[in-house]
């Protein structure tokens, strides 16, 4: 648990270091990861929608 | 043949790789330009009397001080009352120590915050105020005395030219959060019309292409409501120094988003599509209307750490500068067409879903 803390603080101290510019780094990381999620539920969609066709064509 | 799919694809696809140009743009721009010098930080008294000698050390960021040729430094305690530094101790180009011998007098009754400006040829004025507090006088109040505050800095100052953001207290580097977490609420809130545009466009025609493409802009723009609450949550912790606060404009901005969220439970919960459509095109009408007050009105009219509330504007005055507008502006404009793009493919996708479902039935 101590490890936990101090590796969260080691983070925030190096998130802080620079005038806290890898702050915005962070920023710009989340917005690209919630971006890719967003684009990986789109994809689980369309797989979906491949795979019904596979199917329709199979039973068809 | 082939010219023809080439000038299609180009013809279609242009704004998404404008925007996507765009965003690049702000990239490379908003992470690479420098800020302006500034002072980051002071080792001073925190009050110090009048008649006093004050030596402040004080730690600056992206300075010369070592390579200028002179650095000239000030207190002001009021326009027209200014006191300039005996003798710098230059120790590199960040650390500096200013020496000052506070005039005998004070015109306040209270305690007065100084303002320290400090000036070289290379980094341009620097300013940061509440450096030090100039304690109150009662006995050596007289004329003579005060007067040996200069009414003027005896220098031209000339500001830092070239692309340089603006050097914030406080916000330091994150200032560049502007064109990610701002231009995300701001590109948000346009794709959110657009949404309502199509729900009002389904509700007259009964179009269920407009049903869709309301889905879809809604529920781009509620990844990216998501998303500016947490980029802002990152910046908050690095600012104010927590996490989330109890702030009017951040509490109203995530029950918006959680009337928001309600739209996409009422989506999946009905199965009957024009029931649908109708639901959900009614209850985005009622989550815009909602919104505009949550997020534009009531935190105005209450005091608000957030910039653009309790009477101070987010866009124009001093935040925004013009080489902030250079890169705030495209990514806005990069945000929308990002998100008008992944908004397509969404309709796409239920268009072919809605196409299945139907053709299976027949």
């Amino acid at each position: 648990m101590t490890t936990l803390f101090s590796n969260i603080s080691l983070i925030t101290s190096l998130l802080q270091s620079n005038g806290k510019y890898y702050s915005v780094i962070a920023v710009v990381v989340i917005l690209f990861l919630g971006i890719i999620l967003y684009l990986w539920r789109l994809d689980n969609k369309l797989n979906k929608i491949e795979i019904q066709i596979r199917d329709e064509h199979k039973t068809s | 043949m082939e010219m023809i799919k080439k000038d299609k694809w180009m013809y279609r696809s242009y704004w998404k790789i404008l925007g996507v140009l765009l965003f690049i743009y702000v990239l490379i721009g908003g992470l690479g330009t420098p800020l302006k010098p500034g002072i980051y930080q002071l080792d001073a008294p925190t009050s110090a009397k009048p008649g006093e000698y004050v030596s402040i050390k004080v730690t600056g960021y992206n300075s010369t001080y070592a390579k200028a040729e002179k650095v000239e430094a000030w207190l002001k305690l009021d326009d027209g009352h200014y006191t300039s530094s005996l003798r710098n101790q230059v120790i590199d180009n960040e650390r500096i120590i200013v020496n000052f011998l506070l005039p005998p007098a004070s015109n306040k009754e209270d305690y007065v915050p100084l303002t320290l400006i400090m000036y070289n040829e290379i980094d341009g004025p620097t300013v940061l105020p509440d450096a030090i507090s100039l304690s109150p006088v009662t006995a050596q109040s007289d004329t003579a005395a005060f007067t040996q505050w200069q009414d003027q800095i005896n220098s031209t100052l000339t500001p830092k030219s070239g692309i340089l953001f603006p050097y914030r207290n406080i916000l330091h580097e994150t200032i560049r959060n502007t064109f990610f977490h701002v231009a995300l609420w701001l590109a948000m809130v346009i794709i959110l019309i657009a949404g309502l545009y199509h729900a009002i466009a389904y509700l007259r025609t009964k179009n269920m292409r407009n049903d869709k493409l309301s889905a879809a802009y809604n529920t781009t723009a509620i990844v990216y409501g998501l998303l500016g609450l947490a980029t802002g949550s990152i910046w908050a912790r690095f600012t104010w120094g927590t996490w989330w606060t109890t702030d009017v404009k951040l509490n109203m901005a995530a029950i918006a988003m959680l009337i928001y969220l309600a739209y996409f439970i009422l989506r999946s919960s009905i199965n009957d599509f024009d029931k649908r459509a109708r639901f959900s095109a009614a209850y985005s009408i009622f989550g815009f209307v909602a919104l505009i007050p949550l997020i534009f009105v009531i935190p105005r009219m209450y005091d608000s750490l957030h910039p653009g509330n309790g009477g101070n504007p987010a866009l124009g005055g001093e935040d925004l500068d013009n080489t902030l507008r250079m890169f705030f502006y495209p990514s806005i404009i990069a945000m929308i067409l990002i998100g008008v793009w992944i908004s397509s493919v969404f309709y796409r996708i239920k268009k072919v879903e809605e196409y299945i479902l139907t053709s299976g039935d027949q």
